[in-house]
């Protein structure tokens, strides 16, 4: 596989449900970062750019929404999908405007997390993590 | 007397006529000559033409034709002279008839020429007269006269040869006409005669008729023209003559009258010169006769008038000394019976003069001599100023009209006086002349009756008051003023009789000092008051000190005089008296008897008639209270009735449209009321049900008959909600209510029983919502706690499937890396079921995952897009997921069962979500799949899914011929969690979620029909037309 190894981004702060993620992600093979919030989540976007960020909505401090549009704003997530618990969420327009439809939203319990992973391949092929400056970036490059 | 006109006239006529008779008669003669002569011509010229005929017969063509023919050739019709001339004549009398040319013969050879009887006279007379060569006589033929002319025939030299020797006649004539006829005549021989007869008839005939014109013409004009001479002869002479005559005739009858006109006769001939001669005579006579006559008549009238003159003369002065003596008479026997007086003075001499009647009237003798001043002292003193005023007045030209009264003898007297003056020829007043007429009778009578009305109109007043009143003292009172007004006496008293007393009703009295007030009661019998009563008659007393009936002090300390005490009599009671007294003066008050005697009956009336009503009033008015008390008590009575029927029939309305079942019992519980709805629900009718015993007629009440007599006993409202009782198969809900009869000593109750099946049903159907409502909400709240960890642990059983699986080659690596293999710890956690134990975790977190999932469609109204769907393909897709449903597969051996599908083709579309439908289906047949597991014996399992339209409505059927359910189950089928089979087999939330979907997103309705062995039908309803969200 020419294509460079896609970043995730799982915020979340469930720890188990972060880290059943995070392990069934880095497991197929994509190079996974995790938070528990999004202000952590924020800070780590500025390290590091991702291509796909796995969002919940309810978290404690800034809601899952909220950092979408930050982390969209910023541009250092190229794609998101929603992974919520609630049962009466609905994709709020300002998302929408975003280009965030409802097949990228998934309700807990994921019951197979192989479709969440195909989702995430769908995503980055359509659109490409941003370019980042850093030099873990190039590094990662180098690597390849 | 022959008249002119007469003598004259008659020789003239018999004149004219004569000679036009002559006239005539020589025209006629000369036309008669001249008619034979013009016959007589015609007749010889025709016989000329028949003899020339002849003779060129027998001269010309004879001699021709025996030159041609021979000596004995013979042609009649050219050789015979006779037939010749017949032929030739034969034609001309076409054209005349009335000729006669003949040719006869005493022996002729053609028997038509054979002479008739006169002709042979005439060939007898011209054999002896042989000198005559022709003769004219007129002869009757036929009774017609002609005149003939005849001409002989004599024999000649050439006639032998035919008529000789018949040797030497040609033998043709011989053959034809024989040898004897018309031989053998001798030579000069008169054989035969020619005769010519013209009609004379015609000619005469003309002649005549011609003559009878211009005599009747002539007549005619003889007439006029003495017609005319008659005219003119009377006009002229006779009328003119006669005239004068009548006139002469007339003067002659009246020689004295002045009618001795001049005759008017006009003209200058001799007549008219006779008149005038006559007019100039009588002219002359008249101027004679008119100048004695005047005298005479002159000197008559003269005469005439001095006698009729003298006559008058008498018969006038007999007259008037006549009619100056009646009208003496009359005068005075006039003012005797008008007792009218006349008077007369003299104003200048002042002296008056009286009549008779006017000394009669003013009551001084006859003849005392009179002035002004005497008449004055006949007036009565207090007239007499008045008198003189009117009559100083009347001197000045007023009218003088006065009444007045005078002292005649001592009497007072009425009198009128009315005069009039005359003025001498200065205009001074000369003479007054005038009338006294004695009216002290009138005055008498108009005083009395105005008396009379005055008491007729007090009266009338009173009988008024009387019968508008009706309380004895206002009768009282009535009474007293009507007296007072009337007779105007000093006191009126009135007392009313009680038992033997008299009590005072009421007093007037014009004294003041007159106080009766002090001895208010008298006794019957007592002084006159009281003796009027008991006498019951009225007393009448002038001057009470001289009468000892009276006994009373204070009346006559009053100073009253005269007293009158009337009974008030009402029938042959007596109610009490009426006292009237007058002081002063006596007076007598029985003159006033009929008035007082009256108006005591009118007061009796009235105080009769006020204590009647009274009385009567009292009875009236308790009569009237019980009246009206009884009037309203009927009313009321009727009132209520009408009213009760009103209600009654109200009610029965009422009762019969309620919709509930109302069923009236007794105590015994036997039916007495049954309602329509009663009889719609049992088909019972009222009159059947009557009278039996309830729970015979609806046994499904047996259970509720003690409620019914407890209700009866304890007299309370008793009540069962949804009894069941199955109707024609079906479990119907009834409440029923029984209220006891409590009122009017009615034992009884009234059962009332309502279906409520419907309204169980849908509380059946709210509760099962509200429940899963709840649920809805309680799982909403909770879902997303759950989810979380269900999440973590199916991700993380995930994980562990993963990292032990053998598809992973990192796993190989880790392992190997702990000094172990893949392999070897894949059999170990095999052997172990560690990876049992995981696929259990992972299972029973999706199944909790569902549930929770499930229970949130309780909450969750759906958003789902409802469009159009074909209800068939919606099912064939459920039947295909049930089919590859591996736990119907695997645990319920879905293929084992039968599916039948039953679609209405019409069905239209319906409206709803196809994936919720979808749904729906899925479970009813995963319900009845799993139903249908557990039998092992019987029909084989078959399910029938089936679609109809109902109505507005799309149906779906999902019959199953499993084991069924009891009516408890039915009832709690759409519970959630509700299951009939072990714990772990289902979520129990199937057909709650079907429930929810179709009751609720679809405003739908879902129901179950069943029985236990029977089956189960599930039945989904759906709107045909999308509810309006």
């Amino acid at each position: 596989m020419n294509a460079p190894t896609p970043r995730i981004l799982v915020l979340d702060d469930e720890e188990a449900v972060r880290t059943g993620l995070v392990l069934f992600l880095e497991d197929d093979e994509f190079e996974v970062l995790s938070a528990s919030s999004a202000e952590e989540a924020l800070a780590l976007l500025e390290e590091r750019p991702v291509d796909v960020a796995i969002v919940d909505i309810r978290l404690p401090g800034m809601d899952g929404d909220a950092f979408i549009q930050e982390a969209h704003r910023t541009g250092r997530a190229a794609n998101f999908l929603i992974h919520t618990g609630s049962t009466n969420y609905s994709l709020p327009p300002v998302l929408r405007a975003l280009g965030i439809s409802r097949k990228q939203v998934f309700r807990k319990p994921v019951i197979d997390m192989a479709i969440m992973s195909e989702a995430i391949r769908n995503l980055v092929g359509r659109c490409e993590r941003p370019r980042s400056a850093g030099g873990r970036d190039e590094a990662s490059h180098d690597r390849r | 007397m022959r008249s002119i006109g007469t003598r004259f006239l008659v020789p003239f006529g018999v004149l004219a006529v004569l000679f036009s008779i002559f006239i005539l008669y020589r025209a006629y003669s000369a036309s008669q000559q001249h008619a034979r002569e013009l016959i007589s011509q015609q007749a010889a010229l025709a016989l000329e033409f028949n003899l020339a005929i002849r003779d060129y017969t027998a001269s010309t063509i004879r001699p021709t034709m025996e030159r041609l023919l021979g000596k004995d050739g013979f042609i009649p019709e050219t050789m015979s002279t006779s037939l010749v001339s017949r032929n030739i004549f034969e034609e001309v009398r076409q054209k005349f008839p009335h000729y006669i040319i003949r040719f006869a013969s005493d022996d002729p050879r053609n028997p038509v020429n054979k002479a008739n009887p006169d002709e042979l006279r005439m060939i007898e007379f011209f054999r002896k007269n042989r000198h005559l060569n022709w003769y004219t006589s007129e002869i009757q033929l036929d009774g017609k006269r002609y005149l003939a002319h005849f001409v002989p025939k004599w024999m000649t030299k050439e006639c032998l040869h035919c008529h000789g020797d018949p040797k030497d006649a040609p033998a043709e004539l011989v053959k034809r006409y024989g040898p004897t006829a018309s031989f053998h005549r001798e030579l000069g021989d008169v054989v035969g005669l020619d005769t010519v007869a013209v009609p004379v008839e015609a000619v005469q005939g003309a002649l005549a008729s011609e003559m009878w014109r211009q005599s009747l013409t002539l007549a005619a004009g003889l007439a006029l023209l003495f017609g005319s001479i008659i005219v003119i002869f009377r006009y002229v002479v006779t009328q003119r003559l006669t005239t004068m005559a009548r006139h002469f005739n007339e003067i002659a009858a009246h020689p004295e009258s002045p009618g001795m006109t001049p005759v008017k006769v006009g003209g200058s001939d001799e007549i008219g010169v006779l008149a005038v001669a006559f007019n100039t005579l009588l002219e002359h006579l008249r101027a004679a006769h008119a100048s004695l006559e005047q005298r005479v008549s002159h000197r008559t009238a003269e005469l005439g008038l001095a006698n009729e003159e003298l006559r008058r003369e008498i018969a006038d002065r007999q007259l008037a000394e006549e009619r100056l003596r009646e009208s003496e008479a009359d005068l005075k026997r006039a003012q005797g019976v008008a007792h009218v007086g006349s008077w007369r003075l003299d104003v200048c001499r002042n002296i008056l003069v009286w009549s008779d009647e006017t000394y009669r009237i003013f009551g001084m003798e006859r003849g005392v001599p009179l002035t002004y001043e005497s008449f004055l002292d006949v007036v009565h003193p207090e007239d007499r100023a008045r008198v003189d005023c009117a009559w100083q007045a009347a001197v000045k030209g007023e009218p003088y009209d006065i009444e007045h009264r005078a002292l005649a003898g001592g009497l007072v007297k009425w009198v009128h006086e009315r005069a009039e003056i005359e003025f001498d020829a200065q205009g001074h007043v000369s003479v007054q002349i005038g009338t006294v007429q004695d009216i002290t009778d009138r005055k008498r009578a108009e005083q009395e009756l105005e008396r009379r009305v005055r008491e007729t109109s007090i009266l009338n007043t009173l009988s008024q008051q009387m019968g508008s009143t009706l309380s004895p003292a206002e009768v009282t009172r009535a009474a007293l003023e009507g007296i007072v007004a009337a007779i105007a006496p000093d006191l009126a008293l009135l007392f009313l009789k009680e038992g033997d007393d008299l009590i005072l009703g009421g007093f007037r009295s014009s004294r003041p000092e007159f106080r009766h007030e002090t001895t208010p009661t008298h006794r019957v019998g007592q002084c006159l008051c009281g003796m009027a009563v008991a006498e019951r008659r009225p007393l009448y007393v002038r001057n009470i000190d001289r009468d000892p009936r009276c006994t009373w002090e204070e009346c006559r300390k009053a100073g009253l005089i005269s007293f009158a005490a009337v009974p008030l009599r009402s029938g042959e009671k007596v109610l009490g008296v009426l006292g009237v007294a007058a002081g002063g003066e006596e007076r007598d008050f029985s003159e006033q008897a009929p008035f007082l005697e009256t108006l005591s009956n009118e007061i009796a009336v009235g105080l009769q008639n006020s204590i009647l009503f009274e009385e009567a009033m009292k009875h009236g008015l308790e009569l009237g209270r019980a009246n009206e008390g009884l009037r309203a008590e009927i009313a009321e009575r009727e009132r209520i009735e009408a009213e009760m029927d009103r209600l009654r029939n109200l009610l029965k309305n009422i009762v019969d449209s309620m919709p509930s079942v109302l069923i009236g019992v007794d105590a015994e519980g036997r039916v007495t009321n049954w309602n329509r709805e009663a009889q719609a629900v049992t088909g019972l009718a009222p009159q059947d049900a009557q009278g039996k015993l309830l729970d015979a007629i609806l046994p499904e009440l047996t259970d509720q008959m003690e409620k019914v007599r407890r209700a009866i006993r304890q007299r309370t409202v008793e009540k069962a909600e949804k009894v069941r009782r199955s109707q024609g198969g079906t479990t119907r809900f009834v409440d029923v209510m029984v209220y006891p009869l409590v009122a009017n000593c009615v034992e009884g109750a009234v059962i009332r029983v309502d279906d409520v099946t419907e309204r169980v049903r849908i509380e059946e159907m709210m509760i099962q919502s509200e429940k899963m409502l709840s649920v809805g909400g309680l799982a909403a709240g909770m879902a997303h706690e759950i989810n979380n960890p269900l999440g973590a642990i199916l991700q993380a059983a995930q994980n562990i499937q993963r990292r032990t699986s053998t598809g992973l080659p990192r796993n190989a690596d880790v392992a190997r890396e702990c000094g172990t293999t893949l392999e070897s710890l894949h059999a170990y956690l095999e052997k172990r079921e560690v990876l049992t134990m995981i696929e259990g975790i992972r299972e029973s977190g999706l199944r909790a995952s569902r549930i929770v999932a499930n229970m949130l469609q309780f909450s969750r109204t759906s958003h789902s897009q409802k469009v159009p769907a074909n209800l068939s393909e919606t099912i064939n897709r459920a039947v295909e997921l049930a089919q590859n449903d591996y736990d119907l597969k695997k645990k319920y051996d879905f293929r084992r069962i039968e599916i039948v599908r039953d679609f209405a083709p019409d069905l239209p579309a319906v409206p709803c979500s196809q994936t919720e439908i979808e749904q729906v289906v899925l479970n009813l047949l995963k319900n009845s799949a799993q139903a249908m597991a557990g039998v092992k014996e019987g029909a084989p399992p078959r399910i029938t899914v089936r679609t109809l339209r109902e109505g507005s409505m799309a149906r779906i059927e999902v019959d199953d011929n499993g084991p069924g359910m009891t009516e408890e189950v039915q009832r709690r089928i759409f519970e959630p969690f509700f299951t009939t089979k072990d714990v772990g087999a289902g979520t129990g939330l199937g057909l709650s979620v079907s429930y929810m979907i179709v009751t609720n997103n679809h405003k739908g309705e879902v129901t179950v029909e069943s029985a236990p062995g029977k089956g189960a039908r599930f039945i989904v309803r759906l709107p045909l037309e999308a509810p309006v969200s």
